[in-house]
């Protein structure tokens, strides 16, 4: 059975793009509510707002959720990783959490090894590594929802 | 200088301790979040309640966001963190960015 979130409508600011109605009022984004986990300290963080991206290859979180759930972050290899926002290059940081994934009727739950960046006004991204491709995502366009369902070799829970 | 709405108090109703009860509140109310309340809080953390009906406070500064919850009473498990970044333009992949691996070490990186 698959877990379905609706999507978040993001208001406009300004001209209503050409590719939305006149009268559009917000863009329909696949948002959803993620919990990350301190698995040794079983502190969380729930984030309102984690884009599903498929064009993503990581999981990227904000620097501040890293460092109030004390994450530990993995060995930085030189030179490093890096992500580009908005024209400008931030370092990331890698660790190993949890993440939470829950619709209301069931929960999933797995690590993941997620990318912490400082980049202002940060988005949270869920990508494909550790994310995405432990599940068989469809997007629905007219119900303006995502299902996501566990793959057979899921690794985490599902309750 | 913080922006925070008059329900929020120390007097908020707390969540549910089913998290699956928890969540259908909240996802019932999410996407139904009014428009303007929501640029109100344009390019800044906020803090939204546990059922999606309200944010309690925000801040251009996370840190300075959990200080006024702190003042509030608020406890940092019961409100849903997010920052919004809104402008004119569509989001066009990645929400924006670009990821990689450096490869070779550049004027501009940091």
């Amino acid at each position: 059975m698959s877990l379905r979130f609706p999507y978040v409508p993001v208001p406009l600011r300004g001209a209503v793009p050409a590719t939305l109605p006149v009268n559009a009022t917000a863009h329909w984004r696949p948002l959803l509510p993620v919990r990350v986990i301190n698995a040794q300290s079983g502190t969380f963080h729930d984030l309102d707002d984690a884009l599903l991206d498929t064009g993503a290859d990581d999981c990227l979180m904000p620097l501040h959720v890293a460092q109030r759930l004390g994450v530990a972050f993995l060995p930085e290899k030189s030179p490093g990783a890096r992500i580009r926002w908005r024209g400008t290059w931030w370092p990331i940081r890698y660790g190993d959490v949890r993440l939470q994934l829950n619709d209301g009727t069931q929960i999933a739950t797995w690590p993941a090894r997620i990318a912490f960046s400082q980049a202002l006004h940060d988005q949270p991204i869920l990508g494909r590594a550790h994310c995405l491709q432990f599940f068989e995502a469809a997007f629905r366009g007219s119900a303006l929802a995502v299902d996501l369902d566990p793959i057979a070799t899921f690794p985490g829970t599902i309750t | 200088m913080s922006q925070t709405q008059t329900r929020a108090n120390i007097g908020y109703p707390r969540p549910p301790n089913d998290d699956k009860e928890r969540m259908r509140i909240f996802l019932r109310n999410r996407p139904n979040f009014p428009a303007q309340e929501w640029l109100r809080h344009a390019n800044r953390h906020y803090a939204m309640s546990w059922d999606g009906l309200v944010i309690h406070a925000s801040d251009p500064d996370f840190n300075g966001l959990l200080r006024q919850l702190d003042e509030m009473g608020i406890a940092q498990d019961q409100v849903v963190f997010g920052s919004t970044t809104l402008d004119a333009d569509s989001e066009m992949g990645l929400a924006g960015s670009k990821l990689e691996s450096v490869q070779s070490s550049e004027p501009n990186a940091q």
